[in-house]
């Protein structure tokens, strides 16, 4: 199945500080694309999210989403996307189920305490956030992905603090997310073991 | 994430932290109970100052505790993911304005004619007094909204964010004041609780979008 690109990125640039960092970034991603951004420490990869996002302007460049360009489509493109940065952007002072009701309101309980489970949360659902180490907190987050309707994907370094065993299990995840026509963009320094990719260094 | 639960994970995460409330309103107690102590005690010097100090009390409580408005949401990521969402910000931010803004004048309401008796304030100057805190308010909060906004991502923000709004304050304490010494004087005013009204109305409509312009400013 070939069909058209849903999200394009030309000669991208974004001034950050003193530099212009992206390099002129070019790739295009189709529905059941994985796109693996790559590049050292302070390469720009966080950097790329946020202009995507619409929170940097961008120096020079064009992106598109769905033939549009993005800045038009911004909305739209925001309602498609589901962003998990380099921090998990939960609600401390609220317990694992409360934060997963705010962000899924109509998700059933059964579906939820499912997913809790199956990432060994179970037991922690009515914890407060900030009583959980960081790799549960990075759970949580996972468990609002995997319940999420989202088309775009995109997450910034999100084997963070995950053991081996959640590591396999998100990109199994991923798999099955672009099998259904969805599209991941990650930023990480892991190379994906199970996975079919486009690679993007910057 | 929807408005409504957006409004529900904000008034959950008010209650969890009800830490910052209290501390607001107690001290708001402790200015209005210091007050008459450090100056004179008797009733031909309260009556009068009555309206003014409650309304200083509040101001400063407003002032000092909503600077923090902002700075959980903005370290966890939570103010990225509003951002984000895709639902449009100025509404959240007047969601969380206003919650909190719920959460804590109506505590504070409830406490003024307690100190209204004890600074020997008249009871038809209270109604006033009321009604200019109910009015005028919000147009403390709104207009905090945006300082608190504005120094987020400051480590020492706290101060310069005072200075910043504190003189916005001015007008809606001026008035408030001015339409409580009114009918102490038995003089109309109406027409400065219309402009009390003026003014939140205007903070109402022109702070969630320059509050939702500085928190994009930040969080980038
Ligand atoms: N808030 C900021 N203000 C100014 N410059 C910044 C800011 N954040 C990052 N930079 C600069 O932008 C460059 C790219 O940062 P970015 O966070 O995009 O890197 P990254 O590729 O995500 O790195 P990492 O692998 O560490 O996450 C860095 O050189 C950094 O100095
Ligand atoms: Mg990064």
């Amino acid at each position: 199945m070939h069909s058209v690109a849903i999200l394009t990125i030309s000669d991208l640039w974004v001034e950050r500080g003193e530099s212009d960092l992206l390099n002129g970034l070019s790739f295009s991603a189709r529905s059941g694309d994985v796109v693996h951004i790559t590049g050292a420490n302070g390469a720009g990869k966080s950097t790329f999210f946020k202009a995507l996002l619409g929170l940097l302007p961008i120096l020079s460049g064009s992106m598109t989403f769905n033939g549009d360009s993005l800045t038009q489509q911004r909305q739209n493109f925001l309602n498609n996307t589901l962003y998990i940065g380099h921090s998990a952007g939960l609600n401390g002072a609220l317990t694992v189920m409360e934060n997963i009701r705010w962000y899924l309101p109509k998700c059933s309980e059964k579906i939820v305490e499912q997913a809790l489970s199956e990432l060994s949360l179970g037991a922690f659902a009515e914890t407060q956030l900030h009583a959980l180490s960081a790799g549960q907190v990075r759970r949580v987050a996972l468990v609002r992905l995997w319940l999420s309707e989202q088309q775009i994907w995109l997450l910034d370094e999100p084997f963070t603090a995950l053991d081996q065993g959640l590591i396999s299990m998100l990109e199994a995840k991923m798999a099955a997310h672009v099998a259904s026509g969805g599209i991941v963009i990650l930023a990480s320094h892991l190379p994906l073991a199970h996975l079919s990719y486009l690679q993007v260094e910057l | 994430m929807t408005y409504l639960s957006f409004f529900k994970a904000e008034c959950l995460t008010l209650f969890r932290s009800k830490q910052r409330v209290v501390n607001a309103l107690l001290f708001f107690v402790l200015v209005v109970v210091l007050f008459p102590l450090g100056i004179d005690p008797s009733a031909d010097f309260l009556a009068p100052a009555a309206g003014g100090i409650i309304w200083c009390a509040a101001a400063l409580s407003v002032v000092v505790s909503i600077e923090s408005l902002y700075k959980e949401s903005y370290a966890d990521g939570t103010l990225t993911q509003l951002v984000v969402s895709g639902l449009s910000l100025p509404w959240l931010i007047l969601i969380k304005v206003g919650v909190y803004w719920l959460a804590m004048m109506l505590p504070l309401l409830l406490l003024t004619p307690v100190f209204a008796q004890m600074l020997f304030l008249p009871s038809d100057s209270l109604l006033v007094l009321l009604a200019t805190l109910l009015i005028g308010t919000p147009g403390l909060f709104l207009i905090g909204s945006i300082g608190a906004a504005l120094t987020v991502s400051l480590k020492q923000g706290a101060m310069l964010m005072v200075l910043l709004i504190l003189p916005f304050y001015f007008p809606i304490i001026i008035f408030s004041t001015a339409a409580i010494k009114a009918i102490q004087f038995g003089l109309p005013y109406g027409g400065l609780l219309a402009l009390l009204a003026a003014i939140s109305l205007l903070a109402l409509v022109v702070a969630p979008v320059m509050t939702s312009l500085c928190i994009k400013a930040s969080v980038r």
